[in-house]
């Protein structure tokens, strides 16, 4: 059936909207919009929200700061030390979760529990862990004779301290996504292709990966754009500072400290429309790959006339 | 390749999916596996492609016992019911799969994915991917699939029951012709008699998991072992009528309960007569015209028989007939459904 547009029912379905768009515009449009402005005003006064001048200063300040381009490079390190590696393992143990062994709706839940615990609450198990005296890790290494890691204190290790705890948190989330991609795949694909010869590799390489490519690509942009707003777990790992000599210090930790702590927020805003741009062309880039190989079958069934 | 089954029995948790059963099928010969929803038949293809492990009895490739063999080192065939063409690979790439996963090098295994292209009549199709291709191509790219290593045996789990109705006496013969120029072994499942009765050099019978019977086209269709197999084949389907049976004298009865025996007669071996020698006398009720079948339905007492007639016969409906069987196209079945060997001389009555 379809029913004709009309004021009367639009208004209607506004009404219903409009609960949870009034939220939304309060706390997320309005902000959004807001801090936008904010970032090109050069003289400010806060508490009368009169503006004098306005101008890119803020943007030509960030860009000179050196601890921006620290933080830049600390978030580029942390998205590409945990989004491979994360979806790898994931990938790894969702194909492990999905096949036939015993006790697999206690494991799913056991991978999923770290997703939905507190980050604070998780960080400070890790911050034991990580500890280089009584920690767990060390006694572990300490096993295979590795000496004793100052995980937290030393500048070196603290990226990969955070890296390790950020990935462990992501697992679950990423495990879920996965395991219902890999529900999608007809069994009889695996069927046919054990027929054909492919060993257990060969029908991962051939039929699991490329089938889940579409799960792949979403997997990978939310786990992006995730490690890209990094910024609880280094609150709460390195005890409110952003690790020993600002060596773990993400660009949304330096945003939270312009804003909150230095009070400067057009500066605080700028940074923010750099780290969005960044992870909207990002992101941008990746649709472009993921889809290309569909948007080519699309077309050509396009020109062919779609066969059937 | 010969294939012997011996004994072979497959269990579920609380279900017996085959039982017992036992068979052997000649090196080139086309077999179909036939038989109603649920008889076991895919449950048995999946066995001697090594999907499911047999629970019991053995399973033989000429003289090598393969129960426990992987399908992946089977070196068989298959197309599946929904031809499972993988669906992020073009044809050519779905055709050149089992070689790849046998090493063989990419030029030679291009060209014998042509090759077996041209066999199957889809070379213009290579570079397609199998969304653009018709059901009937999709078809032909499965058995090129299953045909590109030249496997020993040919596995076909209802290969036909997507396709309509014209495009599936295409294929019919499309296969046949295939399997033919191959000399492949084909074990074929079907549930869809005319199928298996145009297409198989033999037919092997099953119902609930077990053997019924294992024979030539013609003969499991003139020579029913059971009950089963004689209701099971024929459209219309077989006349059963209830009888008492005794001193080579069939007796019509009116129910179940007084009959020792049933007598099944095929529509077109059923034939109106003018005399009441060995014949049962009863009303025409109608005539139904499907296509060239004309079929006469006689009330005999309370028993509806059909019969297939010629349109030049001159019956009408409420006239009075009398329907006499062909002797030895007539069959004896017991209460439970076993044959009855004993000799019958045509001797009929209806009281």
């Amino acid at each position: 059936m379809i029913e004709r547009r009309t004021w009367k029912k639009t208004l209607r379905a506004l009404l219903y909207l409009a609960p949870a768009l009034a939220l939304i515009i309060v706390f997320d449009v309005y902000p959004i919009i807001k801090s936008f402005l904010i970032s090109f005003y050069t003289r400010y006064n806060y508490f009368t929200d009169v503006v004098y001048a306005r101008g890119i200063d803020n943007y030509l300040s960030i860009f000179n700061d050196p601890e921006f381009w620290l933080s830049l490079r600390n978030t580029a390190i942390f998205v590409l030390g945990v989004v491979p590696a994360s979806i790898c393992l994931s990938l790894a143990v969702a194909v492990l979760l999905n096949q036939k062994i015993r006790f697999r709706g206690l494991l799913r839940t056991i991978y999923f529990i770290p997703f939905v615990t507190s980050v604070v609450a998780v960080s400070v198990v890790w911050r034991w862990i990580f500890h280089s005296q009584y920690g767990l890790l060390n006694a572990a290494l300490g096993l295979v004779g590795i000496s004793s890691i100052h995980w937290l204190t030393d500048p070196n290790w603290a990226m990969p301290a955070l890296i390790i705890l950020a990935i462990w948190k992501g697992l679950g989330y990423n495990i879920v996504i996965f395991l219902a991609g890999l529900q999608n795949i007809d069994s009889n694909y695996y069927r046919a292709a054990r027929i054909d010869g492919a060993s257990p590799w060969q029908r991962f390489i051939h039929i699991t990966v490329p089938m889940l490519s579409g799960t792949t690509l979403f997997v990978s942009i939310i786990a992006m754009i995730n490690a890209f707003k990094v910024f609880d777990e280094i609150y709460a790992l390195f005890n409110g500072y952003p690790g020993p000599v600002n060596s773990a210090e993400t660009v949304v930790y330096y945003i939270y400290n312009k804003f909150y702590v230095q009070n400067q927020y057009g500066i605080a805003s700028a940074a923010s429309y750099v780290l969005f741009l960044i992870i909207f062309v990002l992101t941008l880039i990746q649709l472009k790959v993921g889809g290309q190989k569909k948007e080519r079958t699309r077309s050509k069934k396009l020109a062919t006339g779609g066969g059937r | 390749m010969k294939l012997t089954l011996n004994q072979l029995t497959l269990r579920f948790s609380d279900v017996t999916a085959v039982d017992h059963l036992s068979c052997t099928v000649n090196d080139g010969e086309f077999v179909s596996l036939l038989g109603p929803s649920g008889c076991g038949k895919s449950s048995t293809l999946f066995m001697l492609a090594g999907l499911y492990q047999p629970t019991e009895g053995e399973l033989f490739f000429d003289d090598t016992k393969v129960n426990t063999v992987e399908p992946e080192h089977r070196e068989i065939g298959m197309v599946f019911q929904n031809y499972a063409l993988y669906p992020h690979m073009s044809v050519r790439k779905n055709i050149m799969f089992p070689l790849k996963m046998k090493k063989v090098s990419r030029k030679e295994a291009n060209a014998r994915a042509v090759e077996i292209a041209e066999l199957v009549k889809i070379e213009s199709l290579l570079e397609r991917k199998p969304a653009q291709l018709s059901g009937g191509q999709q078809q032909r790219v499965a058995i090129a699939r299953a045909l590109v290593k030249h496997p020993k045996l040919l596995l076909l789990d209802e290969p036909l029951s997507n396709l309509d109705a014209r495009l599936r006496i295409n294929m019919r013969a499309e296969i046949k012709r295939i399997q033919r120029q191959v000399g492949i072994t084909t074990i074929f499942v079907t549930h869809d008699q005319e199928e298996a009765l145009s297409i198989s050099d033999r037919i092997l019978l099953m119902n609930q998991g077990r053997f019924q019977q294992f024979d030539h086209p013609q003969d499991v269709y003139l020579h029913p072992t059971n009950r089963f197999v004689a209701e099971f084949l024929g459209n219309p389907p077989i006349n059963l009528l209830p009888v008492n049976f005794s001193e080579g004298t069939a007796r019509l009865v009116q129910s179940d309960k007084q009959a020792n025996s049933y007598l099944g007669v095929r529509p077109e071996h059923l034939a109106v007569v003018n005399d009441g020698a060995n014949a049962l006398r009863g009303r025409s009720e109608s005539i139904e015209s499907v296509g060239r079948d004309h079929v006469l339905t006689v009330a005999i007492q309370n028993q509806k028989v059909r019969i297939l007639i010629d349109a030049d016969q001159p019956i009408k409906a409420g006239d009075m007939v009398y329907v006499r069987p062909k002797p030895d196209r007539a069959y004896l079945f017991d209460n439970e459904g076993n044959t009855i060997t004993a000799q019958w001389n045509g001797g009929l009555t209806d009281d």
